[in-house]
This record gives structure tokens, sequence and C-alpha cells, in this order.
């Protein structure tokens, strides 16, 4: 019984961990405010979740992935031009829109009854021992990554985009390439979430899901993966007390959102950059 | 043909209260040249402030005034307690508009944890007219009454009042109000008071006409939002046509989309907008 | 010729920056840029490196037409500039910002940095150093990008006079190696000590271009500083 608490635990911290990875991916090191990350993570659930009754996980999964990774890529090659505030709006109305359709789509996602009875990934401990696995995979991927020419290119288009240019990098390419990296392993999280909870609805695409996400990036600091994974442990241990003090279960979602957004409004004005974080956002 | 009237006119009547909310929030960015997200929240904050002024038995009048200074009030707080703090500690753009999410979710799940998730509706006696086989409701022609005077009052008030001109000023260029006497702070705590003043209209004006939920200050914001920047985000007449165009375009649109699809369609105008004509249909070339 | 650009033109809001202006860089030559404050220099250098777009008019580099090229096509075909405004990548350490110029070991990293006085600020971090040092981090940078065309805007304001000196030196050694330079420089010792070439631009029109010595002997020049 304890364990199986834990273990639930250990899995949504693997899951958001890969997320958080991947925001940073986009915000911390290539400074694209990208709001859109949410839905990167839903697309993936939502991919397997409807393929998987058809094909293998084996396939589904991947397959999830390259979507959603595609998905990123697209949102990418208009949104690529925006600056700031206006690329955060365009993000975030993709996610607005993805959890529109979502709930409208009926012939394709059940609409708001959402999909259940999608296929278990296997024994919770597996899930966990998998996730973990891959935790330190896209870690130790990413942290190589960065240190890549490639990587470096990323910073350099957060840094100076113009001067990036002038050093004769492609920034527009760039821009996509790291929108498509972040948005496939936000889809494999998502895909994990569908196989492990085994239902999924349109509530993916909340903006309260959002909120956490950004909370656990900045808690754990902008270019920072170690961060990253510390930001993800803290955020999903913060509200497990909330479980236990007894509240109405009606009062514990939104519980949860005061607090992560809570913590945000904090974090952003005590300690802008988070536990380890190495730059400011801009 | 009454079909096609009846789309247009709900299409307006929507419109019109987009077009207070996108009025204030416009207001508030080019002031303090960041996006408050939050502002569809204090709409949202206002209507339930309405609701319970109500249902204490205070009547229409009284509850309409309390609640618009309410909200006034309540802008001016969150600047003062946030944005202002951030702005101390020159926190970017980027940091503001992060803060102002995290406020919206903070303000929402509030009203969800107090109010409650089920939907409510305020009564009131509202007669039925009918206009060009369209039906139009008492309430409908009251609200758009409403925000013609409030509009054009607020559009003398920036044009020929000294604080109108002050502000206008700071949203102009700062550093140049600054040297001739005027008070950033100030304006921006004035800003946040109009600003939410007219959110607060909205919010009973969308109470009365519609129902209430908690995340209904999202939805209000992504209108708002999405009517400033069709209009230009830099003046209170585009906003006002970028609204009354958004509230057109998603009534007009589910002619076609299932009406599940009205926010999508908002934002898939936005998403054109910002991509296409980030300066809006009556700003310049981007 | 290294570098031609025709018939260009630039205006900001009804403002003419830069009117149907056309200049040619003379290859394997030091040529300068000069003219009076908002004479159209830094629109012109930046139309040319192609991170303002023009109105009109067209740039040729090595006899290409590169016109329609983004910034970093022309940075690939042997353009490399500074900037007026120093653009270091401010979060990165000195040693990545100039691999993002060339990939290349530290040795060869710390001989470019000691080029510009920065020995030893290899692992600093780009945006703790001083305006002047960041300056020549950027002088550095560009220097190492592989190019035939070197871009310098004002690379003498804000750094000290020692190293003044020594950029003369680079400069001269950059047009040894047959490297070809432009540069906008409102110090006129510099200058005239070692351009061949001189482009004065003066109200966003080409005034005259010649020698150090044509120049210095052109009373329009004189008048276009000291205004009518």
């Amino acid at each position: 019984m304890i364990s199986s608490y834990f273990i639930h635990l250990g899995i949504m911290f693997g899951m958001y961990a890969l997320l958080t990875l991947s925001l940073n991916v986009t915000v911390g090191y290539t400074g694209l405010l990208n709001l859109g990350h949410i839905a990167f993570f839903g697309i993936g659930a939502y991919v397997t979740a409807i393929l998987s009754p058809h094909i293998p996980l084996i396939v589904s999964i991947p397959l999830a992935v390259i979507i959603a990774g595609l998905a990123g890529t697209l949102l990418a090659m208009p949104c690529a031009k925006l600056r700031g505030d206006y690329l955060a709006l365009a993000t975030l109305g993709f996610t607005f829109i993805c959890g529109s359709i979502a709930r409208n789509w009926i012939s394709l996602t059940r609409g708001a009854l959402g999909i259940a009875g999608i296929e278990r990934m296997g024994s919770n401990n597996m899930i966990l021992i998998t996730l973990l696995i891959l935790v330190a995979v896209v870690y130790v991927i990413l942290k190589w990554l960065i240190s890549t020419p490639t990587g470096r290119v990323f910073q350099a288009v957060r840094d100076d985009e113009v001067a990036a240019a002038t050093l004769g990098k492609d920034v527009f390419r760039h821009k996509i390439l790291c929108l498509a990296i972040s948005a496939g392993i936000a889809g494999l999280a998502g895909a994990f979430y569908a196989h492990y909870i085994t239902f999924i609805d349109p509530s993916v695409f909340s903006i309260n899901e959002l909120i956490l996400l950004l909370s656990m990036l900045i808690v754990g600091g902008l270019a920072s993966l170690e961060g990253s994974i510390i930001g993800a442990l803290i955020l999903v241990l913060l509200p497990e007390p909330l479980r236990f003090i007894g509240f109405p279960s009606s009062l514990v979602g939104p519980m949860r959102a005061m607090i992560f957004a809570l913590l945000l409004l904090l974090i952003v004005l005590y300690k802008p950059r988070g536990l380890l974080g190495k730059v400011d956002l801009e | 043909m009454s079909v096609a009237v009846q789309l247009i006119m709900n299409g307006l009547i929507i419109g019109s209260i987009y077009a207070l909310v996108a009025t204030g929030f416009s207001l508030i960015y080019n002031v303090t040249k960041f996006v408050h997200f939050a502002h569809g929240s204090v709409v949202a904050f206002a209507a339930y402030i309405f609701y319970l002024l109500i249902k204490l038995g205070l009547g229409l009048p009284l509850s309409i005034l309390l609640t618009i200074i309410i909200s006034s009030i309540f802008g001016a707080a969150i600047d003062w307690a946030v944005y202002r703090q951030l702005r101390k500690r020159k926190a970017s753009a980027a940091v503001l508009l992060i803060a102002s999410i995290g406020l919206m979710i903070l303000l929402n799940s509030a009203i969800l944890a107090v109010a409650g998730a089920d939907v409510k509706s305020i009564p009131i006696n509202n007669p039925v007219f009918d206009v060009m086989g369209a039906r139009i409701t008492q309430l409908q022609v009251i609200i758009i009454a409403m925000v013609f005077v409030l509009l054009v009052g607020l559009y003398f008030f920036m044009k020929h009042t000294k604080l109108g001109k002050a502000m206008r000023a700071t949203a102009d260029n700062n550093a140049v109000a600054q040297t001739v006497g005027i008070n950033p702070q100030r304006m921006y705590t004035y800003v946040f008071m109009i600003g939410s003043a007219l959110a607060g209209v909205a919010g009973i004006l969308v109470g009365l006409e519609q129902n209430l939920f908690p995340e209904m200050g999202t939805s209000m914001i992504i209108k708002g939002f999405t009517g400033a920047v069709i209009g230009g985000m830099s003046s209170v007449p585009g906003s006002v046509a970028g609204s009354l165009f958004v509230g057109l375009v998603e009534n007009i649109g589910i002619w076609w989309l299932p009406s599940g699809y009205k926010d999508a369609i908002a934002f898939g105008l936005l998403f054109i907008f910002l991509l296409f004509r980030p300066k809006g249909l009556f700003g310049g070339k981007a | 010729m290294m570098l031609q650009a025709k018939n260009m033109s630039k205006s900001f809001g009804g403002v003419h920056a830069v009117s149907n202006c056309s200049i040619k860089i003379p290859e394997g030559k030091i040529t300068a840029l000069i003219g009076p404050n908002g004479a159209g220099k830094t629109t012109l250098f930046n139309m040319i490196s192609g991170t303002l777009p023009s109105d009109s008019g067209s740039v040729r580099f090595k006899g290409e037409d590169i016109t329609n090229m983004k910034v970093h096509e022309r940075a690939r075909k042997g353009i490399s500039r500074t900037f007026q405004m120093t653009k270091t990548f401010k979060n990165m350490t000195v040693r990545d910002n100039l691999r993002l110029a060339r990939e290349t070991t530290d040795d060869k990293l710390k001989i470019a940095l000691s080029q510009v006085r920065l020995q030893g600020f290899l692992d600093h971090i780009a945006g703790e150093l001083s305006y002047g040092q960041g300056r020549l981090l950027e002088l550095a940078r560009s220097l190492l990008l592989p190019h035939t065309f070197l871009m310098l805007d004002e690379p003498t304001a804000g750094v000290n006079p020692q190293i003044r000196q020594e950029m003369k030196q680079i400069l001269k050694d950059l047009r040894k190696e047959g490297k070809t330079v432009l540069f906008i420089e409102h110090d006129m010792d510099f200058v005239m000590s070692i351009s061949d070439h001189i482009i004065v631009l003066n109200e966003g029109k080409l005034l005259m271009e010649g020698t150090p010595k044509q120049v210095r002997n052109n009373p329009k020049v004189l008048e276009a500083y000291l205004g009518k």
C-alpha cells in the first residue's frame, strides 16, 4: 500500500522530470518562451491512446513521440519569427486550440468523456524503472546536446539572435530543431502518462498543468538540467501533504493549483533564478 | 435571414463586452508595457462579487456600484502586490507575463475553491424584443448602450483630461514623461484602477448575460486579448473594432463548426493575426 | 572589387537614412567609411551585412548577387562584422563565444584572445566583462570567423589608447594576409594613418571617395563635418 503510493509518486516525478528537462531546452537554453509544452504532452498522450488498440505499444509510443515532435516543428515554423511576449501568447494559443480540438473532435477523441481503458504498459514497478532510466538517458543526451556546436547555437540564439546570424548560424533552423526535440520528449512523457493512468481526457491540455511545469522549471532554474530534475521532484512532493490533511476532494485540485501559482509568484519575486538557474528570463 | 441577423446581433453584443475587456487590457499594456494576463480573472472576480452582492440582497444599483469600486481597487492591489514588486527588481516583460499567468491561475483556483465548480446565474427580469426577426433582450440593449457610453467617455478622458494625457505620455515614452514630472508608478496605479473598473463592468454584464463559472476569466482574456491584438494593441478604437470582430467571427463561425469551438475560433484568429499582422488591422506595417 | 553596393536606400518612418547610395570596396585594401553623425554609415553597414533589410538597391559580393541572402548566408560567404553596440553572448563563456565563430582548440582560442589582449579570460562569462573587454571579445570573435571581408563598426570606441595602437597593427596584418577590411570610425588620425581608401557619406548620400590625401584636401568634406 505505502510502497505503491511511493511508486506512483516516482512515476509522476519521472514524467514531470521529462517535461521539465525538455521545456528547459526551449525556454532555458534557446530562450524561447514556449507556453505550448503541455500541448505536446497532450498530443503524445492522445496519439498513443488512439493508436494503441490497433498497433503494438512498441510502435504507437514512438509514433506519439514523432507526431508530437512534428507538431513542435509545425508550431515553430510560423512562430520562430515572433519574440518574447508574442511568442508566449501564440504558443499559449496553440495549447488552447489543442484542448478545444480534444474536446470537440468527438469522433476521434471522444470529447469530454475522454478515452478510457487504454492499454497498461506493464506493472507499476516496470513503468517506474523504465521511466527513471528514460529520465537518466534524456538527461545525458540533453547534457551532451548542449555541449555540442548545435547546443552552443541554441544558447547563442537565446543571448543574441542577430549576433548568432552574423556568425553564419541559421537561427530559424535551430529554433525549429530545438522545439522539435523538446516537443518529442514531451510527447514521450504524454505517452507514458496515457499508458500508466489508462485514461485521458481534454484536461491533459489544462493551463493548470502548464503553470505546474513553469513552476518546476523556474524553481529548478533556467539553463540547468540538474535544476529541472530537482524542480520536478520538489513540486511533485510539495502538494502531497494536502492529501493527508483531509480537505474535501473538491478542494484538493484548486488548492494544488494555488500552491503552484503562489510558489511561482514567490520564486519570480524573491529568487528569480530559482535554485540552480544560470540565466534570467527575458 | 433572421438566423443571420440573430447571429450578427449576438456577435455584436458579446463583442461589445469583449471590447470592455480589451480596452482595459490594452490600456494597461500600453502604459505598463507588459501583458497582464490576469486581467480576465479580474473580470471573473467582479462577476462573482456581483453575484454575491446580489445574493446578499443589496439590490441592483448598489451592487453594480460596489462591484465596480471593488474591482478597481482589486486591480490596483494586484499591481501593487505583485507587478510593482517585480518592476522594482527590474524584472523583464517575460517575467511579468509569467507572473500574470501565475496570478490568473491563483485567482481562478481561489474562485473555484470558494465558490465551487457549479455554474451560477443571476436571475433578473429581462423582457425580449423583436428586431428584424432577431430576439434581443432588454439587457442586451442596455449592454450595447452602456459599453458605447463608457468607451466614448474613456476616449474623451484619454484625449482631453490632464490625467488622460499624462497616461498617454507615459505610454508613449516613459523616460520622457518622467522628465516632465509625471510619476510613472502613479500612472500605473491609475491605469490599473481604470482598466479594472472596466473589467468590473464587463464582469457584471457577462454575469448577467451569461453564466458564471470559475474559468470564465481565462475565456474572457483570450477574447479581450485577441480583440486588442486585432485592433493593434495601441489604440482604444482599434481594440473596440477588433473585439466586435472577434464576437462576430465566433458567432458566425458556429454556423459551420460545433459551438464548442468558440474559444478555438478566437485563438485561431489570434494566431493568424500574431503571425501575419502582429500590429493588427489598424497598426502600421510590422 | 570585393563588394559592390548599388543604389542602396533605407528610410525610417519618412526619414531617409540612406538614399540611393552606391559604393565599391576594393579587394585587399583597408577602406574607411566616415561621415558626420547621422550620415547613414551604420545603416549602410547593416544593409551590407544583411541585419537590416534595404528598401531598394543591390549588393554584390565577389561578383555574386547577395541582395536576397539572409544574414547567416552572407556570413558563410565570408562576411564577418562587429557591432557598434557590442553583441556578445552574455550568458556564455568567452570560450563558447569564440567557438561559435570557429570550432577549434583552446590553444588557438588563446592565441586569438592574446591578439586582442584578452589572454586569461577564456573561462569568464562574457556578460561579466567590462565594456571595452566586450568589444575586444567581439573583435576576436569576428577575426576567428572564417572570412575574406571584415566589417568593423567603430572598433576603437571605448577601448584604451594602447589597444587602439594594436588595432592598427591587427588591421595591417589582415591586409598583409590579403583580407579586405571596411570600418566605420570617428577618430580621424586613426582613419588617415591606416586607410587605403576612404568613403565619405553625408546625409545618406555618397559625398566623395578617394585616398586619405584626396579626402583631406576636399573642401566639401570639411564643410560636411563643420556644417555650412
